[in-house]
Protein backbone atom coordinates (compact mmCIF):
# COMPACT_ATOMS: atom_id res chain seq x y z
CA UNK A 1 0.00 0.00 0.00
CA UNK A 2 1.55 3.26 -0.93
CA UNK A 3 1.19 6.28 1.59
CA UNK A 4 0.42 9.77 0.84
CA UNK A 5 3.66 10.65 2.36
CA UNK A 6 5.20 8.99 -0.44
CA UNK A 7 3.65 10.79 -2.94
CA UNK A 8 4.04 13.79 -0.91
CA UNK A 9 7.62 13.45 -1.00
CA UNK A 10 7.87 12.44 -4.69
CA UNK A 11 5.81 15.75 -4.86
CA UNK A 12 8.80 17.80 -3.19
CA UNK A 13 11.86 15.84 -5.08
CA UNK A 14 10.33 16.60 -8.59
CA UNK A 15 9.62 19.87 -7.55
CA UNK A 16 12.72 21.05 -5.98
CA UNK A 17 14.66 19.11 -8.79
CA UNK A 18 13.23 20.68 -11.30
CA UNK A 19 14.09 24.77 -9.44
CA UNK A 20 17.56 22.88 -9.12
CA UNK A 21 17.78 21.99 -12.58
CA UNK A 22 16.30 25.38 -14.08
CA UNK A 23 18.37 27.35 -12.32
CA UNK A 24 21.69 25.79 -13.18
CA UNK A 25 20.31 26.01 -16.47
CA UNK A 26 19.61 29.87 -16.19
CA UNK A 27 23.09 30.44 -15.03
CA UNK A 28 24.94 28.27 -17.43
CA UNK A 29 22.68 30.17 -20.38
CA UNK A 30 24.23 33.19 -18.92
CA UNK A 31 27.11 34.57 -20.79
CA UNK A 32 30.49 34.89 -18.28
CA UNK A 33 31.39 38.52 -18.79
CA UNK A 34 34.92 38.55 -17.46
CA UNK A 35 36.78 41.66 -19.30
CA UNK A 36 36.60 44.06 -20.04
CA UNK A 37 35.03 45.62 -16.82
CA UNK A 38 32.06 47.86 -16.97
CA UNK A 39 32.85 51.40 -17.49
CA UNK A 40 37.01 50.37 -18.41
CA UNK A 41 38.58 53.11 -19.56
CA UNK A 42 42.33 53.51 -21.18
CA UNK A 43 43.98 55.18 -23.80
CA UNK A 44 45.46 51.81 -25.26
CA UNK A 45 43.12 50.92 -27.81
CA UNK A 46 43.66 47.15 -27.77
CA UNK A 47 41.24 45.53 -25.32
CA UNK A 48 40.95 42.09 -24.55
CA UNK A 49 37.76 40.72 -24.51
CA UNK A 50 37.49 37.53 -21.96
CA UNK A 51 34.19 35.76 -21.80
CA UNK A 52 32.69 32.20 -21.51
CA UNK A 53 29.46 30.85 -22.82
CA UNK A 54 28.92 33.33 -25.42
CA UNK A 55 29.70 33.14 -29.35
CA UNK A 56 28.87 36.90 -30.05
CA UNK A 57 30.10 40.68 -29.48
CA UNK A 58 27.83 43.33 -30.19
CA UNK A 59 29.79 46.41 -30.46
CA UNK A 60 28.30 50.09 -30.90
CA UNK A 61 28.66 53.72 -29.99
CA UNK A 62 25.02 53.95 -28.61
CA UNK A 63 23.25 51.64 -26.18
CA UNK A 64 20.73 50.82 -28.11
CA UNK A 65 22.94 49.43 -30.47
CA UNK A 66 21.40 50.64 -33.44
CA UNK A 67 24.12 49.83 -35.88
CA UNK A 68 26.32 47.23 -34.15
CA UNK A 69 29.99 45.78 -34.83
CA UNK A 70 29.01 42.24 -34.81
CA UNK A 71 32.17 39.58 -33.72
CA UNK A 72 31.61 36.10 -34.54
CA UNK A 73 34.10 34.53 -31.88
CA UNK A 74 33.80 31.25 -30.09
CA UNK A 75 37.32 32.49 -27.36
CA UNK A 76 38.75 35.46 -25.92
CA UNK A 77 40.13 37.83 -28.58
CA UNK A 78 41.34 41.46 -28.87
CA UNK A 79 39.88 44.30 -30.48
CA UNK A 80 41.76 47.28 -32.04
CA UNK A 81 39.46 50.09 -31.53
CA UNK A 82 39.65 54.29 -31.98
CA UNK A 83 39.27 56.66 -29.63
CA UNK A 84 35.41 57.38 -28.10
CA UNK A 85 32.92 55.66 -26.05
CA UNK A 86 31.55 51.84 -26.61
CA UNK A 87 28.55 49.66 -25.86
CA UNK A 88 29.11 46.10 -25.70
CA UNK A 89 27.37 42.53 -25.24
CA UNK A 90 27.71 39.10 -25.40
CA UNK A 91 25.17 37.11 -26.79
CA UNK A 92 25.21 33.27 -26.20
CA UNK A 93 22.02 31.29 -25.31
CA UNK A 94 21.06 34.62 -24.08
CA UNK A 95 22.51 38.29 -24.04
CA UNK A 96 24.43 39.87 -21.22
CA UNK A 97 24.34 42.88 -19.56
CA UNK A 98 25.11 46.18 -21.78
CA UNK A 99 28.42 47.12 -20.22
CA UNK A 100 30.36 50.43 -21.46
CA UNK A 101 34.55 51.13 -22.30
CA UNK A 102 35.95 54.08 -22.85
CA UNK A 103 39.20 54.69 -25.16
CA UNK A 104 40.97 58.15 -24.07
CA UNK A 105 42.50 59.95 -27.15
CA UNK A 106 46.27 59.54 -26.63
CA UNK A 107 47.97 62.84 -28.03
CA UNK A 108 51.68 62.01 -28.24
CA UNK A 109 54.80 63.50 -30.71
CA UNK A 110 57.78 61.79 -31.36
CA UNK A 111 60.48 64.62 -32.99
CA UNK A 112 64.10 62.60 -33.72
CA UNK A 113 66.44 64.14 -36.27
CA UNK A 114 65.92 62.79 -39.93
CA UNK A 115 68.70 60.08 -41.63
CA UNK A 116 69.60 63.35 -43.59
CA UNK A 117 70.33 65.23 -41.05
CA UNK A 118 67.83 67.80 -42.92
CA UNK A 119 64.95 68.74 -40.75
CA UNK A 120 63.07 66.62 -38.31
CA UNK A 121 61.17 63.26 -38.62
CA UNK A 122 58.20 64.01 -36.89
CA UNK A 123 56.15 60.88 -35.75
CA UNK A 124 52.85 60.82 -34.30
CA UNK A 125 52.73 58.44 -31.95
CA UNK A 126 49.50 58.54 -30.35
CA UNK A 127 46.37 57.09 -31.29
CA UNK A 128 44.17 59.75 -32.92
CA UNK A 129 44.30 62.13 -35.75
CA UNK A 130 47.06 65.15 -35.49
CA UNK A 131 46.67 68.78 -36.71
CA UNK A 132 50.70 68.91 -36.65
CA UNK A 133 51.80 73.07 -36.43
CA UNK A 134 55.06 73.80 -37.37
CA UNK A 135 56.76 76.76 -36.39
CA UNK A 136 60.19 78.17 -37.73
CA UNK A 137 62.32 81.18 -35.85
CA UNK A 138 59.24 81.89 -34.19
CA UNK A 139 56.58 82.06 -36.94
CA UNK A 140 54.01 79.65 -38.09
CA UNK A 141 54.82 77.56 -41.17
CA UNK A 142 52.58 75.17 -42.05
CA UNK A 143 50.24 72.48 -40.24
CA UNK A 144 49.91 69.07 -41.26
CA UNK A 145 47.88 66.00 -40.44
CA UNK A 146 49.43 62.91 -39.55
CA UNK A 147 47.55 59.67 -38.66
CA UNK A 148 48.58 57.45 -36.16
CA UNK A 149 51.84 55.93 -36.40
CA UNK A 150 52.87 58.19 -39.80
CA UNK A 151 55.77 60.31 -39.72
CA UNK A 152 57.67 62.73 -42.05
CA UNK A 153 60.12 64.79 -42.17
CA UNK A 154 59.72 68.20 -41.68
CA UNK A 155 61.67 71.67 -41.51
CA UNK A 156 61.02 73.67 -38.24
CA UNK A 157 62.44 74.18 -34.87
CA UNK A 158 58.83 74.00 -33.08
CA UNK A 159 55.93 71.13 -33.70
CA UNK A 160 53.02 71.31 -32.02
CA UNK A 161 50.38 68.73 -31.81
CA UNK A 162 46.64 68.52 -31.31
CA UNK A 163 43.71 66.32 -32.09
CA UNK A 164 42.20 67.36 -35.46
CA UNK B 1 93.70 57.05 -26.08
CA UNK B 2 92.96 57.86 -29.62
CA UNK B 3 90.76 54.75 -29.80
CA UNK B 4 88.71 56.28 -26.51
CA UNK B 5 88.14 59.24 -27.97
CA UNK B 6 87.10 57.96 -31.00
CA UNK B 7 84.48 56.16 -28.91
CA UNK B 8 83.54 58.77 -26.96
CA UNK B 9 83.01 60.51 -30.83
CA UNK B 10 81.15 57.82 -31.76
CA UNK B 11 79.01 57.61 -29.05
CA UNK B 12 78.11 61.07 -29.49
CA UNK B 13 77.53 60.32 -32.98
CA UNK B 14 75.09 57.79 -31.97
CA UNK B 15 72.98 60.22 -29.56
CA UNK B 16 73.00 62.71 -32.49
CA UNK B 17 71.24 60.45 -35.04
CA UNK B 18 69.16 58.70 -32.50
CA UNK B 19 68.32 60.87 -29.79
CA UNK B 20 64.18 61.36 -29.56
CA UNK B 21 61.99 63.91 -27.98
CA UNK B 22 58.69 62.83 -27.39
CA UNK B 23 55.61 64.02 -24.97
CA UNK B 24 52.19 63.24 -24.57
CA UNK B 25 48.86 63.88 -23.20
CA UNK B 26 45.30 61.70 -22.53
CA UNK B 27 42.78 62.57 -23.40
CA UNK B 28 43.51 65.30 -26.33
CA UNK B 29 40.20 66.38 -25.77
CA UNK B 30 37.61 66.76 -22.61
CA UNK B 31 34.13 68.27 -23.13
CA UNK B 32 32.08 69.28 -19.82
CA UNK B 33 28.43 69.89 -19.88
CA UNK B 34 27.59 73.85 -19.66
CA UNK B 35 26.44 74.61 -16.46
CA UNK B 36 27.45 78.75 -15.97
CA UNK B 37 28.94 80.00 -12.92
CA UNK B 38 30.03 76.52 -11.98
CA UNK B 39 33.79 75.94 -10.90
CA UNK B 40 35.20 73.06 -12.67
CA UNK B 41 38.34 70.88 -11.72
CA UNK B 42 39.22 69.17 -14.57
CA UNK B 43 42.38 66.38 -14.74
CA UNK B 44 44.63 65.07 -17.70
CA UNK B 45 47.68 62.97 -17.76
CA UNK B 46 51.54 64.15 -18.97
CA UNK B 47 53.19 61.23 -20.87
CA UNK B 48 56.87 60.84 -20.63
CA UNK B 49 57.03 57.89 -22.70
CA UNK B 50 61.27 58.27 -23.14
CA UNK B 51 61.43 57.71 -19.60
CA UNK B 52 63.62 60.72 -18.90
CA UNK B 53 64.09 63.47 -16.85
CA UNK B 54 61.86 66.43 -18.55
CA UNK B 55 60.38 69.57 -18.05
CA UNK B 56 57.19 70.63 -19.18
CA UNK B 57 55.86 74.47 -18.88
CA UNK B 58 51.88 74.80 -19.27
CA UNK B 59 50.45 77.79 -20.95
CA UNK B 60 46.16 77.91 -22.26
CA UNK B 61 44.65 79.78 -25.30
CA UNK B 62 41.64 79.83 -27.43
CA UNK B 63 38.47 81.24 -26.63
CA UNK B 64 37.94 79.79 -22.82
CA UNK B 65 41.48 80.85 -22.16
CA UNK B 66 40.29 83.54 -19.78
CA UNK B 67 38.23 80.80 -18.01
CA UNK B 68 41.15 78.65 -16.89
CA UNK B 69 43.22 78.58 -13.90
CA UNK B 70 46.20 76.67 -14.39
CA UNK B 71 46.68 75.69 -10.75
CA UNK B 72 50.90 74.49 -11.93
CA UNK B 73 52.62 75.74 -14.40
CA UNK B 74 56.06 73.80 -14.34
CA UNK B 75 56.52 70.55 -13.75
CA UNK B 76 59.63 68.51 -13.82
CA UNK B 77 59.34 64.34 -14.68
CA UNK B 78 62.05 62.59 -13.80
CA UNK B 79 63.66 59.21 -15.43
CA UNK B 80 60.93 56.37 -14.46
CA UNK B 81 57.91 58.64 -14.14
CA UNK B 82 55.87 57.60 -17.02
CA UNK B 83 53.01 59.86 -16.64
CA UNK B 84 51.76 62.54 -13.95
CA UNK B 85 48.12 64.23 -13.66
CA UNK B 86 47.90 67.42 -14.11
CA UNK B 87 44.81 69.28 -13.05
CA UNK B 88 43.37 72.76 -13.70
CA UNK B 89 40.47 74.95 -12.71
CA UNK B 90 37.75 75.99 -15.11
CA UNK B 91 35.12 78.90 -14.02
CA UNK B 92 32.42 78.36 -16.68
CA UNK B 93 31.31 81.85 -17.41
CA UNK B 94 27.56 82.32 -17.93
CA UNK B 95 27.98 84.41 -20.81
CA UNK B 96 29.20 81.39 -23.67
CA UNK B 97 27.18 81.96 -27.08
CA UNK B 98 25.69 78.51 -28.19
CA UNK B 99 27.71 76.41 -29.58
CA UNK B 100 31.26 74.67 -29.28
CA UNK B 101 33.47 76.72 -26.89
CA UNK B 102 37.27 75.52 -26.47
CA UNK B 103 40.29 76.22 -24.59
CA UNK B 104 43.92 74.79 -25.26
CA UNK B 105 46.36 73.62 -23.13
CA UNK B 106 49.58 73.65 -24.15
CA UNK B 107 52.26 70.98 -23.04
CA UNK B 108 55.87 72.51 -23.83
CA UNK B 109 58.83 70.36 -23.56
CA UNK B 110 61.63 72.36 -22.56
CA UNK B 111 64.83 72.00 -24.13
CA UNK B 112 66.88 70.77 -21.79
CA UNK B 113 70.48 71.78 -22.08
CA UNK B 114 72.44 69.94 -19.33
CA UNK B 115 72.41 66.60 -21.68
CA UNK B 116 69.37 64.71 -22.55
CA UNK B 117 68.37 63.76 -25.41
CA UNK B 118 66.10 67.05 -26.21
CA UNK B 119 69.63 69.29 -26.48
CA UNK B 120 70.83 66.86 -29.32
CA UNK B 121 67.28 67.18 -31.08
CA UNK B 122 67.06 70.88 -30.91
CA UNK B 123 63.27 71.60 -31.74
CA UNK B 124 60.72 71.99 -29.02
CA UNK B 125 58.12 69.79 -29.27
CA UNK B 126 54.73 70.57 -27.40
CA UNK B 127 51.27 68.61 -27.46
CA UNK B 128 47.89 70.06 -26.67
CA UNK B 129 44.58 68.43 -24.42
CA UNK B 130 41.55 70.44 -25.40
CA UNK B 131 38.75 71.51 -23.08
CA UNK B 132 35.05 71.76 -25.03
CA UNK B 133 32.20 73.36 -23.72
CA UNK B 134 28.91 72.90 -25.50
CA UNK B 135 26.24 75.12 -24.61
CA UNK B 136 22.69 74.63 -26.30
CA UNK B 137 21.57 76.45 -28.28
CA UNK B 138 17.73 77.94 -27.58
CA UNK B 139 14.75 76.13 -28.95
CA UNK B 140 14.95 73.19 -31.16
CA UNK B 141 18.64 72.74 -32.46
CA UNK B 142 20.19 69.70 -33.83
CA UNK B 143 22.92 68.88 -35.77
CA UNK B 144 23.21 64.89 -37.92
CA UNK B 145 25.80 63.11 -40.02
CA UNK B 146 25.07 60.62 -42.52
CA UNK B 147 26.87 56.75 -43.00
CA UNK B 148 26.37 54.62 -45.63
CA UNK B 149 27.73 51.40 -45.47
CA UNK B 150 28.10 49.93 -48.70
CA UNK B 151 26.57 46.55 -50.23
CA UNK B 152 26.20 44.00 -52.90
CA UNK B 153 23.68 44.28 -55.33
CA UNK B 154 20.42 43.14 -54.20
CA UNK B 155 21.76 43.53 -50.62
CA UNK B 156 20.99 45.48 -47.78
CA UNK B 157 22.62 49.21 -47.65
CA UNK B 158 22.67 50.35 -44.15
CA UNK B 159 21.89 54.25 -43.99
CA UNK B 160 22.77 55.42 -39.99
CA UNK B 161 22.37 58.67 -39.77
CA UNK B 162 23.20 59.88 -36.11
CA UNK B 163 21.08 63.01 -34.90
CA UNK B 164 22.24 64.79 -31.61
CA UNK B 165 20.00 67.20 -29.96
CA UNK B 166 21.81 70.41 -29.17
CA UNK B 167 19.32 72.48 -28.43
CA UNK B 168 17.51 73.17 -25.15
CA UNK B 169 14.15 71.67 -25.82
CA UNK B 170 13.49 67.58 -26.96
CA UNK B 171 12.69 67.09 -30.09
CA UNK B 172 10.01 64.86 -30.73
CA UNK B 173 10.08 63.87 -34.06
CA UNK B 174 12.93 63.28 -35.85
CA UNK B 175 12.62 61.27 -39.33
CA UNK B 176 14.26 61.33 -42.68
CA UNK B 177 13.63 61.41 -46.29
CA UNK B 178 16.73 59.74 -48.38
CA UNK B 179 16.43 60.17 -52.25
CA UNK B 180 18.76 57.69 -54.11
CA UNK B 181 20.16 59.28 -57.30
CA UNK B 182 22.23 57.20 -60.22
CA UNK B 183 25.40 59.01 -62.00
CA UNK B 184 23.31 60.04 -64.72
CA UNK B 185 21.33 62.26 -61.79
CA UNK B 186 18.01 59.81 -62.03
CA UNK B 187 16.22 59.24 -58.99
CA UNK B 188 16.00 55.42 -59.14
CA UNK B 189 14.37 55.04 -55.26
CA UNK B 190 13.01 56.93 -52.18
CA UNK B 191 12.14 56.05 -48.86
CA UNK B 192 11.32 57.84 -45.12
CA UNK B 193 13.32 56.30 -42.14
CA UNK B 194 11.01 55.79 -38.76
CA UNK B 195 10.34 58.35 -36.44
CA UNK B 196 12.08 58.89 -33.41
CA UNK B 197 12.66 61.12 -30.15
CA UNK B 198 15.87 62.71 -29.29
CA UNK B 199 16.15 64.15 -25.91
CA UNK B 200 18.22 67.03 -24.74
CA UNK B 201 21.33 66.79 -25.16
CA UNK B 202 21.50 63.16 -26.38
CA UNK B 203 22.72 61.75 -29.33
CA UNK B 204 20.51 58.94 -31.02
CA UNK B 205 20.63 57.03 -34.83
CA UNK B 206 18.17 56.88 -36.90
CA UNK B 207 18.75 53.57 -39.21
CA UNK B 208 17.59 52.10 -42.49
CA UNK B 209 18.37 49.13 -44.44
CA UNK B 210 17.88 49.69 -48.00
CA UNK B 211 17.54 47.08 -50.44
CA UNK B 212 19.99 47.54 -53.32
CA UNK B 213 18.13 46.37 -56.46
CA UNK B 214 19.88 48.48 -58.64
CA UNK B 215 22.72 48.03 -60.94
CA UNK B 216 26.27 47.85 -59.53
CA UNK B 217 27.63 51.50 -59.68
CA UNK B 218 27.91 54.77 -57.92
CA UNK B 219 25.09 56.60 -56.27
CA UNK B 220 24.28 59.62 -54.26
CA UNK B 221 22.30 59.74 -51.44
CA UNK B 222 20.43 62.94 -51.06
CA UNK B 223 18.95 62.83 -47.00
CA UNK B 224 16.78 65.61 -46.02
CA UNK B 225 16.55 65.34 -41.38
CA UNK B 226 13.01 66.73 -40.28
CA UNK B 227 12.93 67.40 -37.12
CA UNK B 228 9.84 69.34 -35.51
CA UNK B 229 9.59 71.40 -38.56
CA UNK B 230 13.31 71.87 -38.92
CA UNK B 231 15.40 69.93 -42.09
CA UNK B 232 18.80 69.44 -42.02
CA UNK B 233 20.24 68.68 -45.73
CA UNK B 234 22.90 65.79 -46.15
CA UNK B 235 24.43 64.38 -48.71
CA UNK B 236 27.29 61.56 -49.52
CA UNK B 237 28.07 58.88 -52.47
CA UNK B 238 28.44 55.91 -52.53
CA UNK B 239 28.61 52.21 -53.77
CA UNK B 240 26.39 48.96 -54.98
CA UNK B 241 28.31 46.23 -55.37
CA UNK B 242 32.27 47.59 -55.60
CA UNK B 243 32.77 46.29 -52.40
CA UNK B 244 34.41 44.02 -54.98
CA UNK B 245 36.94 41.44 -52.86
CA UNK B 246 35.96 39.35 -50.64
CA UNK B 247 38.46 37.10 -48.20
CA UNK B 248 36.74 33.62 -48.28
CA UNK B 249 39.53 31.52 -46.34
CA UNK B 250 43.14 32.12 -44.70
CA UNK B 251 44.57 28.01 -44.50
CA UNK B 252 48.25 28.25 -42.48
CA UNK B 253 49.25 24.77 -43.39
CA UNK B 254 52.00 22.90 -40.57
CA UNK B 255 52.74 26.23 -38.89
CA UNK B 256 55.62 25.93 -35.85
CA UNK B 257 55.97 28.82 -33.67
CA UNK B 258 59.71 30.49 -34.76
CA UNK B 259 59.65 29.39 -37.99
CA UNK B 260 58.27 30.96 -41.39
CA UNK B 261 54.66 30.22 -41.85
CA UNK B 262 52.54 30.90 -45.29
CA UNK B 263 49.49 32.21 -45.44
CA UNK B 264 47.31 30.98 -48.43
CA UNK B 265 44.43 33.47 -48.79
CA UNK B 266 41.51 33.02 -50.88
CA UNK B 267 40.33 36.08 -52.70
CA UNK B 268 37.05 36.40 -54.58
CA UNK B 269 36.36 39.29 -57.07
CA UNK B 270 32.80 39.09 -56.68
CA UNK B 271 32.53 42.21 -59.34
CA UNK B 272 32.26 42.29 -62.68
CA UNK B 273 35.58 43.65 -63.85
CA UNK B 274 39.02 42.61 -63.64
CA UNK B 275 40.88 43.71 -61.11
CA UNK B 276 44.84 44.37 -61.11
CA UNK B 277 47.56 44.47 -59.25
CA UNK B 278 46.17 43.02 -56.10
CA UNK B 279 48.44 41.97 -53.28
CA UNK B 280 47.76 41.37 -49.62
CA UNK B 281 49.06 42.33 -46.54
CA UNK B 282 49.00 41.45 -42.95
CA UNK B 283 50.51 43.01 -40.43
CA UNK B 284 50.55 42.17 -36.81
CA UNK B 285 50.36 44.53 -33.48
CA UNK B 286 51.67 44.31 -29.79
CA UNK B 287 49.21 45.48 -26.96
CA UNK B 288 50.04 49.18 -27.42
CA UNK B 289 49.60 48.87 -31.16
CA UNK B 290 53.08 48.79 -32.60
CA UNK B 291 53.66 46.85 -35.50
CA UNK B 292 55.39 43.77 -34.90
CA UNK B 293 55.25 42.43 -38.42
CA UNK B 294 54.29 43.58 -42.06
CA UNK B 295 54.57 41.04 -44.94
CA UNK B 296 52.99 41.28 -48.31
CA UNK B 297 52.40 39.08 -50.99
CA UNK B 298 53.68 39.12 -54.79
CA UNK B 299 50.93 41.28 -56.95
CA UNK B 300 48.38 39.30 -58.69
CA UNK B 301 45.41 39.81 -60.91
CA UNK B 302 42.04 38.35 -60.62
CA UNK B 303 39.36 38.01 -63.44
CA UNK B 304 35.85 39.13 -62.79
CA UNK B 305 33.80 36.65 -60.59
CA UNK B 306 37.06 33.84 -59.73
CA UNK B 307 38.90 33.45 -56.62
CA UNK B 308 42.43 33.75 -56.30
CA UNK B 309 45.45 32.35 -53.68
CA UNK B 310 47.49 35.19 -52.51
CA UNK B 311 50.42 33.45 -50.33
CA UNK B 312 52.11 35.83 -47.42
CA UNK B 313 54.92 34.58 -45.22
CA UNK B 314 55.58 35.40 -42.16
CA UNK B 315 59.08 34.61 -39.93
CA UNK B 316 57.72 34.03 -36.65
CA UNK B 317 60.86 33.94 -34.77
CA UNK B 318 60.58 36.28 -31.84
CA UNK B 319 57.07 35.93 -31.29
CA UNK B 320 55.62 33.90 -27.96
CA UNK B 321 52.25 32.43 -27.85
CA UNK B 322 49.33 34.37 -27.13
CA UNK B 323 46.75 36.91 -28.57
CA UNK B 324 47.80 39.54 -30.95
CA UNK B 325 45.59 41.95 -33.00
CA UNK B 326 46.08 41.99 -37.00
CA UNK B 327 44.95 43.99 -39.50
CA UNK B 328 44.22 42.21 -43.29
CA UNK B 329 44.72 44.90 -46.27
CA UNK B 330 43.98 43.76 -49.74
CA UNK B 331 45.33 46.39 -51.97
CA UNK B 332 44.92 47.61 -55.27
CA UNK B 333 45.59 50.73 -57.31
CA UNK B 334 44.76 53.44 -54.81
CA UNK B 335 42.21 51.54 -53.24
CA UNK B 336 42.99 49.22 -49.65
CA UNK B 337 40.57 47.26 -47.91
CA UNK B 338 41.02 46.91 -44.15
CA UNK B 339 39.73 43.38 -42.31
CA UNK B 340 41.08 43.77 -39.03
CA UNK B 341 41.73 40.04 -37.03
CA UNK B 342 42.93 38.52 -34.13
CA UNK B 343 45.70 35.99 -34.39
CA UNK B 344 45.75 33.65 -31.01
CA UNK B 345 48.65 31.76 -31.23
CA UNK B 346 50.09 28.66 -30.05
CA UNK B 347 52.84 26.35 -30.56
CA UNK B 348 51.46 24.21 -33.46
CA UNK B 349 48.47 26.43 -34.33
CA UNK B 350 47.44 30.14 -35.61
CA UNK B 351 44.06 31.12 -35.50
CA UNK B 352 42.76 33.73 -37.24
CA UNK B 353 39.42 35.68 -35.80
CA UNK B 354 38.01 38.16 -37.50
CA UNK B 355 34.36 39.99 -38.32
CA UNK B 356 31.83 37.68 -39.02
CA UNK B 357 34.04 34.53 -39.19
CA UNK B 358 36.31 32.14 -37.80
CA UNK B 359 39.12 31.47 -39.41
CA UNK B 360 41.62 28.53 -38.77
CA UNK B 361 44.31 26.36 -39.47
CA UNK B 362 43.09 23.78 -37.82
CA UNK B 363 39.95 21.97 -37.89
CA UNK B 364 37.09 24.45 -35.92
CA UNK B 365 36.68 23.52 -32.42
CA UNK B 366 32.89 24.82 -33.00
CA UNK B 367 30.00 23.47 -32.35
CA UNK B 368 30.88 22.72 -28.17
CA UNK B 369 27.98 25.90 -28.17
CA UNK B 370 25.62 23.50 -30.52
CA UNK B 371 26.19 20.59 -28.21
CA UNK B 372 25.53 22.48 -25.33
CA UNK B 373 22.35 24.16 -26.28
CA UNK B 374 21.08 20.29 -27.40
CA UNK B 375 22.11 19.05 -23.96
CA UNK B 376 19.93 21.87 -22.12
CA UNK B 377 17.14 21.87 -24.24
CA UNK B 378 16.78 17.64 -23.38
CA UNK B 379 17.46 18.45 -19.82
CA UNK B 380 14.41 20.91 -20.42
CA UNK B 381 11.95 18.61 -22.20
CA UNK B 382 12.86 15.58 -20.12
CA UNK B 383 12.13 18.20 -17.31
CA UNK B 384 8.88 19.02 -18.63
CA UNK B 385 8.08 15.58 -19.30
CA UNK B 386 8.94 13.88 -15.89
CA UNK B 387 6.21 16.94 -14.44
CA UNK B 388 3.69 16.19 -17.00
CA UNK B 389 3.73 12.20 -16.35
CA UNK B 390 4.11 12.48 -12.72
CA UNK B 391 1.29 15.09 -11.75
CA UNK B 392 -0.96 14.47 -14.90
CA UNK B 393 -0.79 10.96 -14.93
CA UNK B 394 1.12 8.67 -11.88
CA UNK B 395 -0.24 11.04 -8.93
CA UNK B 396 -3.48 10.65 -9.52
CA UNK B 397 -3.60 6.88 -10.24
CA UNK B 398 -1.34 6.50 -7.18
CA UNK B 399 -3.71 8.83 -4.96
CA UNK B 400 -6.53 6.47 -5.81
CA UNK B 401 -4.52 3.55 -4.70
CA UNK B 402 -4.10 5.34 -1.73
CA UNK B 403 -7.91 5.86 -1.26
Amino acid sequence: MIDKKIIYAIDLVLLLGSLVALFFIAGYAQPLVIAPIDEYSSDNGSVLFSFDNAERIYIDDNAEFSSPEIYDVDDNFVLRLEPGIYYWKAEGLVQSDVRTLTIESRIELRVRESDSGEGYEVVNAGNTVLNVDVYDKGSFSERIILAPYDSEVLRGDKFVGGEA
Amino acid sequence: MRIEKFLVLAMIFIFLVFSVSAIGVTPGKITIDYEPGVQKHVSFKIINSENERIQVVLSKQGDLANAIDLNEREITLSPGQTEREVTYTVNIPSDLSPGSNTAQIVVLQVPNTQGTSEAFVGAAVAVITQLQINVPYPGKYAEAGLNIINAGQGEDAKFVIPVVNKGKADLVDVKAQVDIYNQLNERVDSFTTNSIQVSQGSRKELVYNWKADVPPGRYRAAVALIYDGETINLEKQFNVGVASLEIREIDVKEFNLGQIAKFDMLVENTWSEPIRGLHGQIQIFDSSGEILADFKSAQSDIQPFEKEVLSLFWDSAGFSQGVYSAAIYLNYGDVSSRQDVTFDVSQNDVRITGVGYVISSSPSSGGGSNSLVVILVTVIIVLIIANILWFMVLRKKLHKKVK
